[in-house]
């Protein structure tokens, strides 16, 4: 499979990369040295700790301000409508619509509050599902998922929160969800294996939700005067765990692709993602999609 | 179902009958939401405070353990430990504490602190006040409240589905994992992402088909697409006595937040 | 004219298996039917073909001489209802009550009306006291009575039961079964119950039909189905250990059994009188 479609793709997040580490030399540059450090050590001590990055996706109850709070409301707030529109439209056609996206939800929910553990950082983490979500059932139905798993999750974990809901929803939902899918979408047209595209989409759709979780924390902590300087300081405190947390989160979108390629293509053609299903027991083993 | 699964969500507890849980999910809802308003706009740790120990107390009241909810605070103290030494490194000019870490010397001003205590303040009153909601209003009944707040019924059909379905999907989950780590599946890095990719692949597989599964039984029960929330009950005198209750209880709250300004 | 008609039934999947070959069967009303067959044999998808989730061609299934592809969705719904085997399939909402209230609401009754089947359903089960519980707080054999009060508050007049006791502790099974019986002595509702526990069946059943491959290979009275052990070994299942105990006190030992006993009670009397009066030392018989 692939061919020279794939190089692209390489080449594609080379670039990608290659921004980052811009930024990152950018950010290095403007902040004071010594309050980095200190940053980057509380961070690794949190990551020590275990604690923090299970619930750094979550803006907690009471962090943002009024002001802010509200603001993310009213930008989530049209997503959510049309997200209930299209649904309701949907829903008419095809009657099983309704479970389909409260069980995605569910599985959004588990995804995003279930500590993992990874071996490799010794520490319980999570991602946030919703890159894979916007690709199976698409981005705006994703985001009524998202919302409905997020009240859910603060209210009865007291995880993330109500008043910084929309910021959550925000993060998690609206950006979460539209990066992965148009970077499956385009890494598809431009012609790259599914489980790789998904991959991809995994891993920006999640640090695409952490920036964005940093902006609003910055912006609800800092105000706008103060904003520049806490973006780059809580964008740094996210990276030792946020950057693997991205990838896992790659790899369970790709591992969701090999899944249901090598056993049930089935699906995949009901959502309308391939064609035809391959013939049975020809279907792309998972050593050679991962 | 294995019991720590049940006891995950806060509202394991508002299945009992007592005194918070028979008061209607609306009157409580407008109240929590109240408060929630309150404690944004607050800027005296004393209000904070009291929305607390007021909260966690009432809980501690109706015969929740105490450890149960102290185990809720957990994460979002941690959140607001966090917040706390940002504001110290970024905020202010009077240094107040200097850190030494890794052969540097930060110093923490005194000003942040300050903002940073006021904003754990605010995590803590906030999430202890939805604790309240959550440990003594179940579900269905919040579905209720906010059916009768017209919130559209797709919506809540999604939301009933989820907590239905989150029970059954985290049992499925455990046990692939637990199969997964019985056979040695995470350990070494490869094998590791591997299993994770699998548990997460079938996770998926098991969404599509129990979503296929339930729809087929729902039409045999003459399912039509339009899922019933069921409306509130009218309120009842013991409600609206709460309501006054509640309504004077932040009205205090609301003329001490004034008066200490 | 029997009340279901099932007639040369045929289902074939999408990779050639016949998983229905050319099936006939008729229940009659009040008849407790049992649908014995091994793992595969095709139970579940002759229960979900007639209740209409599969289109299966060729072949007819009548419902009190209608035909199925003829009934409305509400018409067919209020004639045969299916229990699921997996009460996750069934249980979608919140609490108890909510969930068996889903069914009278489609049906577009009023409150009283579907306040009063609801009532009437879970009583059925036992599981009124439990009416307000969240799904998730209950029993897997709470889950499983709330399954068919569920179906109970539609009214059909079949019910149909796909492996009710599988995964079930013996007493929540015996109390299950039970509550089956009663449905069907009292209530007057017809049961088809989809199982392979042949221990427990022939104290419940009227009639047996016998699935393997697709095909139904033995039909008719329980002591009729269960006469021989090789019969039943041709359909990778076997008699109930009692039979089989006293199938092999006849043949190996020649005791003289005319017929043989299918449960416990039989099985006890008819070895009691065969004994030398010195060695039976008490115990009523019934």
């Amino acid at each position: 499979m692939g061919g020279k479609p794939w190089s692209i793709t390489a080449g594609l997040f080379c670039v990608v990369g290659e921004f980052l580490f811009s930024a990152a030399a950018h950010i290095l540059k403007g902040v004071k040295v010594k309050r980095l450090a200190a940053v980057l050590t509380l961070s690794v001590a949190m990551l020590g700790m275990g604690a923090a990055p299970a619930y750094a996706m979550h803006i907690a109850e009471g962090i943002l301000p009024l002001p802010w709070a509200g603001a993310w409301y009213l930008v989530a707030l049209p997503f959510v409508v049309y997200g209930v529109r299209e649904m309701r439209r949907k829903s008419l056609d095809m009657p099983a619509y309704l479970p389909l996206i409260g069980m995605v939800s569910a599985a959004v929910f588990i995804i995003s509050a279930m500590p993992i553990p990874v071996p490799t950082a010794g520490t319980c983490s999570h991602p946030a599902g919703t890159g894979l979500a916007a690709i199976i059932i698409g981005p705006f139905a994703t985001v009524i998922a998202t919302s409905v798993a997020l009240l859910i999750q603060a209210l009865f974990l007291a995880h993330g929160g109500i008043t910084t809901w929309g910021a959550d929803i925000m993060s998690m939902g609206i950006v979460g969800a539209f990066s992965g899918f148009f970077v499956f979408k385009l890494l598809v047209r431009l012609k790259a294996p599914l489980t790789v595209a998904a991959f991809f989409a995994g891993v920006l759709s999640d640090w695409a939700t952490y920036t964005t979780t940093a902006l609003e924390l910055a912006l609800g902590l800092g105000g706008v005067q103060g904003f520049p300087g806490m973006f780059k300081a809580i964008l740094i405190a996210f990276i030792p765990t946020q950057l693997p947390i991205g990838i896992l989160e790659g790899f369970a979108a790709a591992g969701f692709f090999a899944f249901m390629l090598s056993r049930r293509p089935d699906i995949l053609v009901k959502l309308g993602i391939i064609d035809q299903a391959p013939q049975t027991g020809k279907g792309i083993s998972y050593e050679q999609a991962v | 179902m294995p019991r720590h699964n049940v006891e995950i969500f806060s509202d394991y507890f508002a299945q009992r009958s007592n005194v918070l849980t028979v008061i209607d999910a609306r009157v409580k809802l407008f109240f929590i939401l109240a408060v929630l308003v309150l404690v944004l706009v607050s800027k005296d740790l004393p209000i904070l405070i009291s929305v607390m120990f007021a909260s966690l107390g009432a809980l501690v009241m109706i015969g929740i353990p105490p450890k149960m909810v102290l185990a809720r605070l957990a994460a979002p103290l941690f959140m607001a430990g966090m917040i706390l030494l940002l504001q110290g490194l970024f905020f202010g000019e009077t240094p107040l504490y200097t850190l030494e870490a890794m052969g540097f010397s930060v110093p923490l001003y005194r000003e942040g602190i300050e903002k940073g205590i006021l904003i754990a303040g605010r995590v803590l009153a906030g999430t202890s006040s939805i604790i309240f909601l959550s440990m003594t209003t179940p579900l269905h009944k919040i579905l209720s409240a906010l059916k009768f707040l017209r919130v559209s019924d797709e919506w809540l059909a999604v939301l009933a589905f989820a907590y239905r379905y989150i029970f059954v999907f985290i049992e499925e989950a455990q046990s692939i994992m637990d199969s997964q780590r019985l056979r040695l599946g995470y350990q070494g890095l490869l094998t590791g992402l591997r299993s994770w990719g699998t548990l997460v692949g079938s996770l998926f597989a098991r969404v599509f088909d129990q979503a296929h599964a339930t729809h087929d039984a729902m039409v045999l029960r003459g399912y039509n697409g339009a899922i019933y929330i069921e409306r509130p009950q009218a309120l009842r005198r013991s409600d609206l006595s709460a309501g006054v209750l509640f309504t004077s209880l932040f009205l205090v709250l609301l003329a001490l937040d004034f008066y200490w300004r | 004219m029997s009340y279901l008609e099932v007639r040369d039934l045929v289902y074939i999947y999408e990779d050639g298996t016949r998983a229905l070959d050319g099936i006939n069967l008729s229940i009659d009303e009040r008849e407790f039917i049992g649908l014995l067959a091994s793992n595969g044999g095709g139970k579940t998808t002759l229960l979900k073909a007639i209740v209409g989730l599969f289109k299966a061609r060729p072949g007819s299934i009548l419902i009190d001489n209608k035909p199925l592809s003829k009934l409305k969705r509400i018409d067919l719904a209020r004639a045969i209802g299916l229990v699921f085997q997996n009460p996750n399939d069934q249980l979608f909402a919140s609490t108890v009550e909510e969930d068996v209230s889903f069914g009278p609401r489609n049906l577009g009754l009023t409150d009283v009306e579907v306040e009063e089947r609801v009532e009437t359903a879970l009583e059925m089960v036992d599981m009124l006291a439990h009416r307000r519980k969240p799904i998730h707080h209950l029993s897997f054999g709470q889950q499983k009575r709330v399954c068919i009060a569920g179906v109970l508050a539609m009214r059909p007049r079949i019910l149909l039961l796909d492996e009710p006791t599988a995964g079930l502790d013996p007493k929540s099974e015996a109390n299950l079964l039970h509550i089956l019986g009663r449905l069907n002595k009292e209530a007057g509702v017809t049961i088809v119950m989809a199982t392979h526990m042949v221990d427990l069946i022939p104290l419940f059943v009227d009639r047996i039909f016998v699935l393997k491959e697709g095909r139904i290979t033995i039909e008719g009275t329980p002591d009729t189905v269960f006469s021989s052990t090789q019969v039943m070994e041709e359909v990778d299942l076997r008699l109930p250990y009692i039979t089989h105990l006293i199938e092999e006190l006849k043949h190996k030992d020649q005791l003289p059994f005319d017929k043989l006993p299918l449960t416990l009670k039989e099985a006890r009397s008819k070895l009691v009188s065969l004994m030398p009066d010195n060695i039976f030392s008490g115990g009523e018989l019934e």
